[in-house]
């Protein structure tokens, strides 16, 4: 079984789907680093996606430092995440982008969104 | 290295145009998804590439010779999985599984337990009283096991349920993932099914290809693009420039239309041509590429660059 | 190799159940012929056998077209196309599992019986090889049919369409087709007009050239399926079996051959081409039917020069017929068979002492032109040609007493009488009285032994008087490939005379008191070598032509 799971929905390129949830999950911390991040083949059978695709993701998630190949072992998820604060907050853009629309529709202002998402914030951390 | 050339190939059958002069190149290892509605020609193209039928003019090579010389031993590289195939199904899985063993000299018989387990297949019946899927799954396990270099497969999932289509795609894909992996010519004319699959994609309409590339180069260069911003359908270009389809002005302040020619340098080029408009570009998925090619009829001479 | 043994092993896996049931009934059908080999006294069932032996001819075809269309050639949908079969390996692979699976066990089984006929292991091999090669030979025909259709429906559609086209076809080209007359098939030839060759006086033996014709017949069926096979094109294939079967029924009618023993039991000589005469016999001509555009005229020739117990049929000929206004005519002949009349010859000589004729009529139908006859009518007109002739030896083989019963038995074929009865003919039952003799015979059918015909005359020695069959009552006979069984019921007339020169036309009531000093006496018929004679300014009136 695979860490993250994909819903596919027609409209976006694969790869492009592929990326943002092994993104999304390794950024999230449902990989930490250093944990095996499943190989080319594996990603291919379970997702039903062309072996070149999961290669393709895999090689681009290395290039930008987010796995690390050891050799022996297999790809792994680099140690320490490089990047800024900017790089992880590009994983919501889409997530952002929706709730900031659905919010203009039900007619509320910046600072009434952004209450809502700060109550969130300390639900789910308590202690700052 | 391509694994099939198609040089002007043709098939007439009496006045019907079923393949008219064809050129097409399906790169070694790729997956080769052959898109087109039915009747666009596909089942012919794919008998005319396997020497099943001979063609009117042209010609066709397969894995480095011409497929009207393709004889018995070249099929012992060469898979072939369609719908209307008259298979001697009145074997049980043991005894059909048995004798194409027997026929090839690569048999896996590894691959071919390794399947059978994940395909859970009936033992005991005759393989014609298998359900429509099952009965898939053995021809496909029979084809699968002598690992052919090339697999051509003719609507192979047309009317199965997503459970069976899913153990046929690990199925193929268990081919693939292999050391030397093998190129997969699959026609459909139902994109979502292998949208995920493919790595290449060939769109056929009335025996002639609309186009054929790589899926990432095809998914860059076709970029659904809304220009917005006050007064922007007034500086719209009449008529839309080369690449364009379904150009639409829907409101004063919005263009939407499908660039067909996408690069680094369109975003540019856009925003030079609407002064003080927001560009937003976003790719399509393979499906509405496809309707974007099969719907403008007019623009398919376009696409053909 | 290995693809050929998976076909084949595909093949015999999914026929030798009906393979098993064909060589079951064959054991069937043999056990039983044996058994009325070896129980005289049962009466002949007759029919019981029949339904077997069509059952297996159904079974055998029904096989042959399952195992040659498993793998479909004319379709492209078969699955060995995308396979690593190839088109040689394919058929061979069919002929091989049809050899296996139904001709060997019929040698085998064939062999077996012939051996409990105490026939000597090598004669009982080559009479069984040789219906096996029957048996090849037809089934390569059915391949090819199936070969190219789909389904065993295409394939019986399309046999009855050839069925019917050959019909039709042996009845338009035939000269001497009349209503009355059958056509005959012989073995898996069908025998079509014998084509006279008058530069190739040589020999023929029509005991064998069924040989020749069979193995004529396997080479074309050979041929046509590598073509089918290898090209895969239904026309082309078409165009192969046409040629090719249509050249190997015509090619044995050229093939002059002698491949069976010489006749030994012949006392003397058979009659040779320089001392034997041809002449016209009967002068005036009368036309007997009309088919197409040929007119069919009857026309007796009387050959001279005949040697002891030798008697003369008339082959065929070609002839040029000269009428007064100098129109010449081309014409042909065939013969019409006479083995009754050579029949009483024998008998007559053997049974009544009476001496050698050295001279025979032959009856036969002269074909020729309807549109030129016309101009002939009532005129008389030279003829000149060339005859084919063929010496036959005929020789008594039994002779039994007229009481139900009774039974007689030589090298293998064995002879009874069933019954005998009296019987009227005619619009009131005092018309006339017949005597219907009904025989039941059992003959060894190796083909290398086996005499051509034989025939049946009744002889009143006391009177010096006999009688031949002047009516076929019912004539039912099987081949079981080991033995012919046939049951016979003829009607017997007293001839005018003991001996005429022409048979037919003239009959005489038998009466108890005949039939009471009559015995019954089997002939049998075996050919000698056949020559050409030429016939020449022979002079004929075409006299009584009726008009149309």
């Amino acid at each position: 079984m695979l860490p993250f799971r994909i819903d596919f929905h027609s409209g976006e390129p694969v790869y492009e789907q592929v990326i943002y949830a092994a993104k999304k999950a390794i950024l999230s911390g449902v990989l930490s680093p250093g944990e095996r991040f499943p190989s080319v083949r594996s990603l291919s059978q379970e997702l039903k996606i062309n072996p070149n695709t999961a290669h393709k993701v895999v090689a681009a998630l290395t290039a930008e430092g987010l796995l690390a190949v050891h050799p022996g072992v297999g790809t792994v998820v680099a140690p320490s995440v490089p990047g800024s604060a900017e790089d992880r907050a590009q994983v919501l853009v889409q997530d952002t982008e929706r709730l900031v629309v659905e919010a203009s529709r039900l007619g509320l202002t910046e600072e009434q969104l952004l209450n809502a998402v700060r109550k969130h914030w300390r639900k789910l951390n308590p202690s700052p | 290295m391509n694994a099939i050339e198609c040089d002007g190939l043709t098939r007439h059958f009496g006045n019907i145009r079923a393949v008219e002069k064809l050129t097409l190149q399906v790169p070694a290892g790729s997956i080769f998804a052959l898109l087109g509605s039915n009747g666009a020609g596909k089942t012919t193209l794919l008998k005319l590439i396997l020497n099943l039928l001979r063609p009117s003019s042209g010609q066709a090579r397969v894995l480095g010779g011409d497929s009207a010389k393709l004889r018995a031993d070249n099929f012992q590289r060469i898979g072939y999985v369609a719908e209307d195939v008259i298979h001697p199904d009145w074997m049980n899985l043991s005894s059909f599984l048995g004798y194409h063993r027997s026929l090839y000299r690569s048999w896996d018989s590894k691959l071919e337990s390794q399947l059978r387990d994940k395909f859970n297949l009936p033992e005991g019946i005759a393989i014609k009283r298998f359900s429509r899927g099952m009965r898939m799954k053995a021809i496909l396990l029979s084809t699968l096991c002598f690992r052919p270099e090339l697999l051509v497969l003719d609507e192979p999932f047309s009317g199965l349920d997503p459970q069976v289509r899913d153990d046929l795609i690990e199925g193929i894909l268990e081919l693939t993932a292999a050391d030397s992996p093998c190129t997969v010519v699959i026609s459909s004319h139902d994109i979502a099914e292998i949208e995920r699959l493919a790595d290449w994609v060939g769109i056929l309409a009335h025996g002639r290809i609309v186009l054929a590339e790589a899926l990432t180069e095809l998914q860059f260069r076709f970029r659904r693009i809304e220009v917005v911003g006050p007064d922007v359908r007034q500086q719209m270009p009449d008529p839309a420039p080369a690449g364009w389809i379904r150009a639409e002005a829907t409101t004063p302040t919005l263009i939407q239309f499908i660039h067909t020619q996408f690069n680094t340098n369109t975003e540019a080029e856009l925003r030079s041509m609407f002064v003080n408009a927001r560009i937003q570009s976003s790719q399509l998925s393979l499906r509405d590429i496809f309707l974007a090619t099969s719907k403008s009829s007019t623009s398919t001479d376009g696409l053909l660059t | 190799m290995s693809s050929f043994l998976a076909v084949l092993k595909k093949d015999l896996g999914r026929n030798w159940l009906l393979m098993l049931a064909t060589t079951l009934i064959w054991v069937v059908c043999l056990a039983m012929a044996l058994f009325y080999e070896a129980n005289p006294e049962q009466p002949l069932r007759i029919s019981l056998l029949t339904v077997g032996i069509i059952a297996r001819v159904v079974l055998v075809v029904v096989v042959a077209v399952v195992v040659v269309q498993t793998d479909l050639i004319m379709d492209d949908r078969a699955a060995w196309r995308t396979r690593p079969i190839g088109r040689t390996t394919l058929l061979l692979s069919k002929v091989v599992a049809l050899t296996l699976g139904l001709v060997a066990p019929s040698i085998l089984l064939d062999t077996l019986a012939r051996l409990l006929l105490s026939t000597s292991l090598v004669e009982a091999l080559v009479a069984s090889a040789a219906t096996g090669m029957l048996l090849l030979a037809a089934l390569l025909f059915v391949a090819l049919i199936s070969a190219l259709t789909r389904s065993l429906t295409q394939f019986v559609l399309l046999t009855c369409a050839i069925g019917v086209i050959l019909t039709v076809a042996a009845f338009s080209t035939s000269g001497i087709n009349t209503p009355n007359m059958k056509v005959q098939i012989d073995g898996v030839a069908i025998p079509l007009r014998n084509v006279l060759n008058s530069n190739n006086p040589d020999q023929v033996s029509p005991t064998t050239t069924w040989v020749v014709s069979t193995i004529c017949i396997l080479l074309a069926g050979s041929f046509s399926l590598v073509v089918t096979y290898l090209t895969g094109r239904r026309i082309v294939a078409f165009a192969a079996g046409i040629v090719t079967y249509t050249i190997a029924v015509m090619a044995p009618g050229f093939w002059h051959l002698n491949l069976s023993p010489e006749v030994s039991q012949a006392p003397s000589v058979a009659p040779s081409p320089s001392s034997t005469r041809v002449t016209s016999a009967g002068k005036a001509l009368s036309q007997l039917s009309a088919i197409r555009s040929a007119s069919i005229v009857n026309y007796t020739l009387r050959v001279d020069g005949l040697t002891a117990g030798w008697t003369m049929d008339w082959h065929s000929a070609a002839m040029r017929i000269q009428g007064s206004n100098n129109q010449t005519i081309l014409g042909s002949a065939f013969g019409s068979g006479h083995g009754l009349r050579a029949a009483a010859s024998a008998a007559a000589r053997t049974i009544l002492n009476r001496e050698d004729r050295t001279s025979v009529l032959i009856p036969g139908a002269l074909s020729l032109p309807l549109s030129d006859l016309e101009s002939l009518r009532g005129s008389t007109a030279r003829i000149e040609g060339s005859i084919r002739v063929m010496p036959r030896f005929y020789q008594v083989v039994h002779t039994l007493p007229l009481s139900p019963g009774t039974q007689r038995e030589k090298s293998g074929n064995r002879w009874r009488v069933v019954t005998t009865k009296r019987f009227p003919i005619g619009r009131n039952s005092t018309d006339m009285q017949l005597w219907s003799v009904t025989v039941d015979a059992i003959i060894g059918t190796n083909p290398t032994s086996r005499p051509e015909e034989f025939q049946m005359v009744l002889v009143n020695e006391p009177r010096q008087e006999m009688a031949l069959p002047s009516l076929h009552l019912k004539s039912t006979s099987l081949e079981t490939g080991v033995l012919r069984i046939q049951r016979t019921e003829v009607a017997f007339a007293r001839d005018y005379r003991v001996f005429p020169d022409l048979y037919g036309g003239v009959r005489h009531e038998l009466d108890e008191e005949w039939m009471k000093g009559a015995t019954l006496i089997i002939l049998s018929s075996s050919p000698g070598p056949a020559f050409t004679v030429p016939l020449r300014d022979d002079e004929a009136t075409f006299a009584s032509l009726p008009a149309h």
